[in-house]
């Protein structure tokens, strides 16, 4: 396997080893602005015209160990043996995640299929419902990797790039298939929770109206304090962990994407099912860049491994958030536990995809770090 | 150098462009930020720490509002178990995980005896076993249980199982096993239970057995019909041994049914209507063979607590007999058992019914038949040969029969013939002659040959306004006029029967009362003897002064009075009143007087006259009894014997209306008698003929030769009397002589004043 790290800006247009071979696909992530330029599309279409061209616009885009918001940063990977499969589906409603996610699913499907890396629409869609949608469609064990896009801290309009200009409201993914290729993949969290645990008490999918009979907003506000003003950017501050009481120790993170003053309601990154446990999480420097760092050691490529490889991350615009400035601390963190040899390449979104470390399910993780490398055996 | 911190190696590397300029403002502007960045952070905490806090006090108060509710409700949840296990009538026991004692109630106490101080320090279960045990708790239980109970402990007893304590209570006992471990166990008294059931097994069983036993058919059936249970005796009733296969063939279409089409719809009406039906009688009818049985039903409904029908029961006896016996019983009320014939009763109605009615196309007579001597027959050869004759003249009577004529036996020796639609009075009177011919004919009975005479009176009426019973007053009218005839002989009726009838019937009916109301008297008339010109001797005789009547003769009273059987009763009176008035009379004078044959048949006669001679004091010579010649007739041994008798006790026996019968003089040969009455049609003219001088003279020879006295009766004329001097007769009577007259009348029959030694009275 063979890769080649681009960037594109106005200015400069498309810069970067230009010179390897056709990449079989290019994944590419960047601000709103130039995802929705046409031109950008166009360059690399033209440059790689044989080539799959995925990608999505970001809450800030990683590019080896640094974070930056002015450039679109991308990966092209060429493969040897490992064959790839494009697929991409319409969101026609939120109400229809799954379906988008099965429909996109079944177009990956097959019995050699070894991994899938997705973006899709972080706004449009309930993010819990797609992943379980393509999880069905291609099999609960193949391990799903990707993000959801996101729009920095303004949660407007996110838009993905599927063999086209950058669009809203669509999904794509493309699929690894043969004994060649190996996926690992690694997550973490950080976040500490505090205080009492709360009872949803009211909500509809992943519209939280209350908790412990208040309205949920109020508990924001009221922790937020002079934060408050920025909602629904401030709430990323504090992700909600939530966990069915009859399993308690399977918990996932949600992140906060909207607010509705009117009705009291936050709404989240997945499903907020009634009945269920929250407890209000808070990040701490230290720990979520500690993190990070287990997230990349689980990742990493066996050290007997010979081949080349490369890294995603895809990490929580949250996290940027409460790390401000500190947030290279968590992306060298990553950079530290890899290979110094491998290109890594990544982009704060508005929810993670990624198998989860206990029970090896994918699911869409909220204020997280995952790292995924991607390694083809050496011929 | 020292070194830096990351954040700020960041920055300034930020903050440096690629010719290793540093950005001082931006770098500031940086530092500014980060630091500002942390005090956001910092306050961030701060706030999140405070609010942190205050929710958990709120928390924490309300779980200390709610655990101090929780404790109350505790405690009230603690008291009402205490309670409700104080109060429950079953023995509790919770045993915990560790299988130690944790509770128990006072019930339990009492059931099972324990001392408190044993369950208070919270025993093993095993331990209370084996005390129970120790202590021959478990006596009254079969091994098995107990082993299975003392194996387990409490988690391996059988759930549920009852067993008898010492002391007798039956204990049932439950273990219920709790989730968490331990158990609860109850014990729950279920003596009076098992007493009540056993009772109420007994008294299920003895109706039961009532029930299966009865011999009377039972039955249960819902409110629609179907029969629902049934015992052996109604099975048998219908021919099956067996009740489920009864049961079975009563629910199909092959079920008896009655013959009567109404008869279910009747049933049903009365049981709903008043909830009870006794004796319903039915006759049943088996399809396929025509099997038939009178059945009586005595049925009642129950009803449920609200008055709706739940199903009725009952019970069923086989009739058929009892129907039959009734059939008989209604044929033998109206058919002479002897003979096999109609009964008058049958003859009664028959005459009352349409079919006894008259008309001029179709006429109906009566034949009555009367077998003349045939009372002589049953008194001297027995009633049995008397009956046999009876059915041999029934048999000959019906074989005289057209179709559609029968015969009826009335009663006694009379029979009626009924004979329908004759076409002529020839055709009635060929049938009676042939009656009469034919039952006059002789009877073999035996080795016997016996002879009855047969009367027969006949009425003819085509006139169906007259009734049927009088048709049969008309017939006997008829017979009574045969009888008359001398019997042995048929005759039609005429309206002048009727009067003579009406006559004979008044006799008849009056005679039996008139002895009682004092009708009759006894009269005398005297005899003259011819040899001293003096009276020595009376006849006593009869006299009937009727109320309405006036003086019935004797001449018509007397054969009645033997015919009816009254004559005894006059016999005696006559008797008696003769010995009385003779025995008590001045003089030795003899009193005659009249026996009828009758009389003499009677068994007790003999007896009677000793009797009276002896109350009256009269003696036997002065006393001549007169019988006629009928009494000889028959030469009957008896008779002959009763005369000897008679003689043997000094009484006189006189034969009366010498000549006036048979007058077989051979008479005189076989009987003693002391006189003989020549009877008065010899005696007839003013002057005797010749030949009735010739023939009392030679009668008064013969008396002269054998020594008996000669009475001529009927002298009426000096003439007479002279006539029968000369031919040498003892004695004459007659109105010339004296009328008949009452005792007083005679002064020889005054009483004697006063004793007197050597009179001829007798101390009675």
């Amino acid at each position: 396997m063979k890769t080649c790290t681009l960037t594109w800006d106005h200015q400069n247009r498309l810069r970067g080893d230009v010179a390897a071979s056709s990449p079989d696909v290019v994944i590419l992530f960047g601000p709103r602005e130039l995802v929705a330029a046409p031109e950008l599309f166009s360059d690399f279409r033209t440059r790689f015209p044989a080539s799959h061209v995925l990608g999505c616009s970001t809450g800030g885009q990683i590019h080896d160990g640094v974070v930056s918001d002015a450039e679109v940063v991308g990966l092209g990977l060429d493969f040897a043996e490992t064959t790839l499969r494009f697929a991409s589906t319409e969101i026609k409603a939120h109400a229809g995640s799954r379906e988008a996610g099965q429909a996109l699913g079944r177009r990956l499907a097959c019995t050699s299929l070894a991994g899938i890396f997705v973006l899709a629409d972080g706004l449009a869609l309930n993010g819990t419902d797609f992943v379980a949608g393509l999880a069905e469609a291609v099999g609960e064990h193949i391990p799903l990797m990707g993000g959801l896009a996101g729009d920095g801290a303004r949660f407007e309009q996110t838009l993905v790039i599927a063999d086209a200009a950058g669009r809203p409201g669509i999904a794509a993914a493309v699929g690894f298939y043969g004994e060649a290729v190996r996926l690992h993949h690694g997550h973490a969290g950080g976040w500490d929770r505090f205080g009492p645990k709360r009872r949803i008490t009211r909500s509809r999918d992943n519209i939280l109206f209350e908790l412990d009979g208040r309205p949920a907003l109020e508990l924001y506000e009221r922790y937020l304090g002079e934060e408050a003003a920025g909602l629904p950017g401030t709430g990323l501050l504090f992700p909600l962990r939530i966990f069915n009481p009859a399993n308690p120790d399977h918990d996932v993170v949600r992140t906060l994407l909207a607010i509705d003053r009117e009705q009291g309601s936050v709404t989240f990154a997945g499903s907020m099912p009634q009945g269920w446990v929250a407890q209000l999480m808070r990040g701490s420097l230290d720990r979520l860049a500690h993190g990070a760092g287990m997230a990349a050691d689980h990742a990493r490529i066996p050290d007997n491994w010979t081949g080349e490889g490369a890294a995603f991350l895809i990490s929580c615009i949250g996290r940027r958030l409460l790390m401000g400035q500190r947030t290279g601390e968590e992306v060298a963190a990553v950079r530290a536990a890899l290979r110094r040899t491998m290109p890594v390449v990544g982009f704060y979104s508005y929810g993670e995809i990624s198998p989860h470390l206990v029970s090896g399910f994918s699911e869409l993780h909220n204020q997280t770090m995952t790292v995924m490398t991607i390694t083809e055996r050496a011929a | 150098m020292t070194l830096l911190h990351s954040l700020l190696q960041a920055q300034i590397g930020n903050c440096t462009d690629k010719s290793g300029t540093l950005d001082l403002q931006s770098l500031l502007k940086l530092i500014s930020e980060a630091y500002d960045e942390q005090d956001s952070d910092r306050r961030r905490t701060d706030r999140s720490i405070n609010l942190m806090v205050e929710e958990i006090e709120t928390a924490n108060g309300e779980l200390e509002r709610l655990l101090e509710v929780k404790s109350d409700e505790l405690t009230s949840v603690r008291l009402a178990l205490d309670a409700a296990m104080q109060n429950t009538s079953q023995g509790l026991l919770i045993v915990d995980a560790g299988g130690r004692i944790t509770a128990y109630n006072q019930r339990l106490i009492e059931l099972l005896a324990f001392p408190t101080e044993l369950l208070d320090r919270r025993p093993y279960f095993s331990e209370l076993l084996q005390w129970q045990m120790d202590r021959g708790e478990f006596s009254m239980t079969p091994e098995e249980l107990v082993a299975w109970i003392m194996s387990g402990g409490i988690v391996n007893s059988p759930p549920v199982y009852e067993r008898s304590r010492p002391d007798g209570k039956v204990l049932e006992v439950r273990t219920v096993l709790l989730k968490e471990g331990g158990a609860v166990r109850t014990f729950t008294d279920i003596t009076e239970r098992k007493e009540q059931l056993l009772a109420l097994q007994r008294a299920e069983h003895l109706h039961r057995s009532l029930f299966e036993n009865a011999a009377a058919g039972l039955f249960r059936a819902t409110v629609a019909g179907r029969l629902l249970d049934a015992n052996l005796a109604l099975a048998q009733i219908y021919g099956y041994q067996d009740v489920a296969g009864f049961l079975v063939m009563a629910n199909s279409d092959s079920r008896w049914h009655a013959v009567d089409r109404d008869t279910r719809t009747n049933f049903r009406e009365m049981l709903f209507a008043s909830d009870r039906i006794i004796d319903f009688v039915c006759e049943m009818e088996q399809p396929g063979t025509g099997h038939r049985k009178w059945i009586s039903t005595t049925a009642w409904l129950v009803r449920d607590a609200e008055g709706a029908p739940i199903h009725y029961e009952g019970s069923v006896t086989d009739i058929s007999e009892r129907k039959s016996t009734e059939q008989r019983l209604a044929y033998m009320a109206t058919h002479d058992s002897l003979t096999g014939l109609p009964n008058r009763a049958f003859l009664m109605n028959w005459l009352a019914s349409e079919k006894g009615r008259a008309s001029a196309q179709r006429s109906i007579t009566i034949h009555c038949i009367d077998l003349d001597d045939f009372k002589d027959i049953n008194d001297d050869m027995g009633h049995a040969i008397g009956d046999l004759l009876l059915k041999q003249a029934a048999e000959r009577m019906e074989q005289l029969l057209s179709k559609g004529d029968f015969a009826v036996r009335l009663g006694g020796d009379e029979f009626a013939v009924v004979q329908i639609g004759a076409k002529s009075t020839g055709s009635v009177e060929r049938l009676a002659a042939r009656l009469v011919r034919c039952l006059s004919r002789d009877y073999r009975i035996g080795k016997k040959s016996l002879v009855v005479g047969a009367s027969v009176g006949t009425m003819t009426n085509a006139d169906p306004r007259v009734a049927g019973e009088h048709l049969l007053k008309y017939a006997d009218i008829a017979l009574y006029s045969a009888k008359e005839a001398g019997g042995n002989c048929y005759r039609l009726y005429d309206s002048d029967l009727e009067a003579r009838y009406a006559r004979r019937r008044l006799i008849e009916t009056s005679l039996a009362g008139a002895l009682q109301r004092n009708e009759f008297s006894v009269v005398y008339q005297p005899i003259l003897s011819l040899a001293d010109g003096k009276v020595h001797h009376y006849e006593a005789l009869l006299r009937w002064n009727h109320p309405t009547e006036g003086a019935i003769s004797p001449a018509e009273f007397i054969p009645i009075a033997e015919q009816c059987d009254a004559i005894n009763a006059l016999g005696e009176l006559v008797l008696r009143q003769a010995c009385s008035s003779f025995a008590m009379a001045r003089t030795e004078c003899s009193v005659s007087v009249n026996l009828s044959p009758v009389q003499l048949r009677q068994r007790g006669f003999i007896a009677t006259l000793v009797d009276t001679l002896a109350t009256t004091g009269l003696l036997p010579h002065r006393l001549t009894l007169e019988i006629t010649e009928t009494v000889l007739l028959s030469d009957n041994p008896t008779t002959r014997a009763q005369l000897r008798d008679l003689r043997a006790l000094g009484v006189r026996i006189a034969l009366d209306d010498f000549g006036s019968g048979h007058s077989s003089l051979a008479y005189l040969k076989s009987y003693d008698f002391d006189q003989i009455k020549i009877d008065r049609s010899f005696i007839a003219e003013r002057e005797l003929s010749r030949v009735n001088g010739a023939v009392i003279n030679a009668v008064i020879q013969l008396g002269r030769e054998l020594g008996i006295r000669v009475v001529a009766e009927g002298i009426e004329t000096e003439r007479q009397l002279e006539d029968l001097r000369a031919l040498g007769c003892d004695m004459i009577q007659g109105y010339f002589i004296g009328k008949p007259d009452a005792r007083e009348h005679w002064p020889d029959l005054q009483p004697a004043p006063a004793e007197q030694p050597g009179s001829s009275r007798r101390v009675a």
